[in-house]
């Protein structure tokens, strides 16, 4: 055998060799797994939001045409069902929904006061509302509900027909450079944080202000615990699927078992302890300390792990780091 | 200019060390090493650095013994790092070469001293080779003093010249090699699988990198490759290979990593490692030869004096104490990061964490809680929150962050938790020392707790 054939021969060896190195691979490509998590978890969301909001766009024209106590209560109902979709799709919010703004349609604040879904609420939860609701306000409750239906089958279609004129966004996550994961959990810590820190941890005086109700996002239909209840059930689909079991999917796929199995555990104590939580939310804190602390500290638990141990295997860059860096920690 | 000179008269054989070789290979390194430092910095203020890193955030975590380096106010601090560049430049041009070293060198260590989160080793690389070209006579060809006759311009520099940047280069990869050493590079491949993991978007190779086998062949092969390459590169019959071998590994690691200019320096620097000539036989190639005219000889024209001598002989066993310092103190060094700075630990652990504060006014004996974000920016918080010294350190911040608003000097303790290498998460601090009022030491943190696996 001549040199040349030698030399030939080692470089397919050394290919062959790379390509069944290649081929040993035991996880799911992170593409394989950001599409997977996008078609059982976050295209469903997407679509329970669309359907919420056009069941509540239904009960205003419905309320307005025909006003009843029946129509008044189905009302308050699709709303608090809207409500708990919107809370849900929040970890969710990478890609078009903060592309568009959407929050500003859904749940925006306006400068006369609150937007969206804020606004039916401070419409149709307040005591004698039947009463209250005119004609002009009736108008405007079509268009707002209106408003936020479509928008909420926009992103729905965002994410499944079309996206910025190509295929919908969940076709490119499969071949997405990291961002998106990135955004996904960036997203969902500061999700945590605003729901422990900011808002129960300032309500029952952990931090350095005065204790105040005032930083609880709650209006009068008192929907804050079934909103963190949404929270928490959108964050245990991201990190762990939204199969029946809850687990075996999601982003759990790119973790290992140990971490899989505590924030399984962590989960279980917060859906636990949320529900010990009843409604209003304000009126918990000041009633039941024990329970909301019992919340708090499993959502802590929550970030700990994930600011840990899911941000180390996931490769994922917490905030914006732009500096070089060679020491790797 | 260099001309032809006579034959020199016979003197007594000189040391090894001190027997006359071409000054050609340190020249080049001396042009290359200025030339990147000067990109360093005015990258460094292309990318809006200075005001990003160094101006915007309210307060910066030091090192220990140098709380009181503080960066310059506005356009000064810019100013600085583009002298930082104007020096590498005049070092590279041989242009007033003590004062333009000098003024790099502490420019530098000032710059560097100012925000601890910004460590790098290859920073570490250009202090030490700062200081070690002040020892070594470099400037004496292709520079503008010795054109200048402000030096002796001389075509020789004695070996220890040579060897001495060798030396420096290999402790580097050394070290880098020995630190590699551990458990986790060798039998999880752990930081690499995370981190090639999360390169799979690479072209070509991409699709390969979430392998486990390919973590481990990486694992190892780095470890290899940081503990032979000297050896390969001192080897005549393997040095081609070996640099060729070098050059890939740089820039495959500079691809896949943001490690700034640390692939760059050490692909120039290494070419020390060829003849000393070198550099004329690769010009040599391009150039016609001058008919008529002789080639220059090498003349002895320079010396190292006994300052320089013994100066060289400290760095080196500085360079040696500090990177095995770590053996003195108890625990895992990679958890503790108890002898870490300066030991040329580079890219071998991946940490993330979460901490928060509980702070105690002890007027009131009220508690509550904070998070780093109070005093530190985002990138400064979550590089902190993995280092002990500077967890310690934001803990005082904190500190003086309330006693600024009128409040006693209040107690702070760390709640701090910290996955490494992607392993479960365990509590970094002991959750019960006040850290506000605790001194922080250059030595190793007693208020580590050490790691249960």
């Amino acid at each position: 055998m001549t040199k040349s054939k030698r030399a030939h021969r080692r470089v397919v060896v050394a290919v062959a060799g790379l390509l069944t190195l290649a081929a040993c691979s035991s996880d799911p490509p992170r593409g394989e797994t950001l599409a997977g998590l996008a078609n059982e978890a976050i295209v469903p969301a997407f679509a329970q939001l669309a359907d919420s909001t056009t069941s509540l766009q239904k009960a205003m024209v419905t309320l307005c045409e025909l006003p009843s106590e029946q129509n008044l209560a189905d009302a308050i109902e699709a709303l608090a069902a809207t409500s708990w979709a919107w809370a849900y799709s929040e970890p969710m919010w990478a890609g078009p929904v903060e592309a568009r703004n959407s929050y500003d349609v859904i749940d925006g604040q306006l400068a006369t006061g609150p937007g969206g879904l804020g606004l039916i609420e401070s419409q149709i939860s307040v005591n004698g509302a039947l009463d209250q609701i005119t004609e002009p306000d009736c108008a405007e409750l079509t268009r707002v509900s209106t408003l936020i239906a479509d928008e909420a089958d926009a992103v729905f279609e965002a994410w499944t027909v079309s996206w910025n004129g190509g295929a919908g966004y969940v076709d490119g996550l499969a071949t997405s450079d990291g961002d998106d994961l990135d955004m996904i959990v960036n997203d969902s810590l500061v999700l945590l944080e605003a729901m422990a820190d900011d808002e129960i941890g300032v309500a029952v005086g952990a931090a350095f202000e005065t204790a105040t109700l005032d930083v609880i996002d709650e209006g009068p239909a008192g929907l804050g615990t079934s909103d963190m209840r949404g929270h928490v059930a959108g964050l245990r689909a991201i990190f762990l699927g939204s199969g029946s079991s809850g687990t075996g999917s999601g982003l759990s796929l790119l973790l290992d078992d140990t971490t899989t199995a505590t924030l399984t555990r962590q989960f279980d104590r917060a859906e636990a302890a949320l529900d010990a939580v009843g409604s209003p939310l304000k009126a918990e804190i000041e009633n039941s300390l024990q329970a909301v602390g019992e919340v708090r500290d499993s959502l802590i638990e929550i970030q700990v792990t994930i600011s840990t141990e899911v941000v180390s295997q996931l490769g994922v860059t917490v905030g914006f780091a732009d500096a070089d860096g060679d020491t790797g920690s | 200019m260099l001309t032809a000179t006579p034959e020199a008269e016979p003197a007594a054989p000189a040391p090894a060390a001190l027997e006359p070789i071409s000054a050609d290979s340190v020249a080049f390194f001396r042009i290359g090493f200025g030339l990147l430092i000067a990109f360093s910095s005015f990258r460094f203020l292309a990318k809006g650095w200075v005001s990003s890193l160094y101006l915007e955030p309210a307060n910066h975590l030091t090192y220990p013994l140098l709380d009181w380096v503080r960066p310059l106010p506005g356009v000064w601090m810019h100013l600085l790092v583009a002298g930082l560049g104007l020096c590498g430049l005049s070092i590279a041009a041989g242009y007033r070469h003590r004062l333009s070293r000098g003024l790099f060198l502490v420019g530098f260590v000032y710059t560097e001293a100012i925000e601890a989160t910004l460590y790098l080793n290859h920073y570490w690389f250009l202090t030490v080779t700062a200081l070690l070209l002040i020892a070594l006579p470099v400037q004496h060809r292709w520079s503008m003093d010795a054109r200048a006759g402000r030096v002796v311009q001389s075509a020789t520099v004695p070996a220890i010249t040579l060897w001495a940047i060798r030396a420096q280069l290999g402790v580097v990869y050394f070290f880098a090699g020995v630190s590699k050493l551990n458990p986790d590079w060798l039998l999880k491949a752990q930081p690499l699988q995370l981190w090639l993991a999360d390169r799979t978007d690479t072209l070509i190779i991409g699709s390969m990198l979430d392998a486990p086998a390919v973590a481990y062949v990486a694992s190892w092969s780095a470890a290899l490759f940081d503990l032979t390459i000297v050896g390969w590169l001192l080897w005549k019959p393997s040095r081609k290979w070996a640099y060729a071998v070098l050059v890939i590994f740089h820039i495959t690691t500079g691809a896949l990593f943001q490690i700034g200019v640390f692939p760059w320096v050490m692909i120039v620097s290494t070419l020390v490692f060829f003849e000393p000539d070198w550099p004329r036989h690769l010009l040599a190639r391009w150039q016609k030869p001058a008919v008529g005219k002789p080639h220059a000889r090498l003349v002895s024209g320079t010396s190292i004096g006994r300052l320089a001598t013994a100066s060289l002989i400290a760095l080196a066993v500085v360079q040696l104490i500090l990177p095995l310092r770590h053996y003195a103190y108890d625990g895992n060094v990679r958890w503790t990061e108890d002898g870490y700075y300066l030991s040329w630990r580079v890219m071998l652990t991946d940490k993330a964490g979460f901490v928060r504060y509980e702070v105690t006014d002890p007027a009131t004996q009220r508690t509550w809680e904070a998070g780093p974000e109070l005093v530190l920016t985002d990138w400064q918080a979550n590089s902190a929150a993995t280092k002990p010294g500077l967890v310690h350190a934001t803990a005082q911040l904190i500190a003086d962050h309330y006693e600024a608003q009128g409040l006693v000097r209040v107690e702070v303790r760390a709640i701090a938790w910290v996955s490494m290498n992607g392993g479960p998460a365990e509590q970094l601090m002991d959750p019960s020392v006040d850290l506000a009022n605790s001194d922080r030491t250059i030595g190793p943190s007693p208020h580590v707790l050490h790691r249960s696996n």
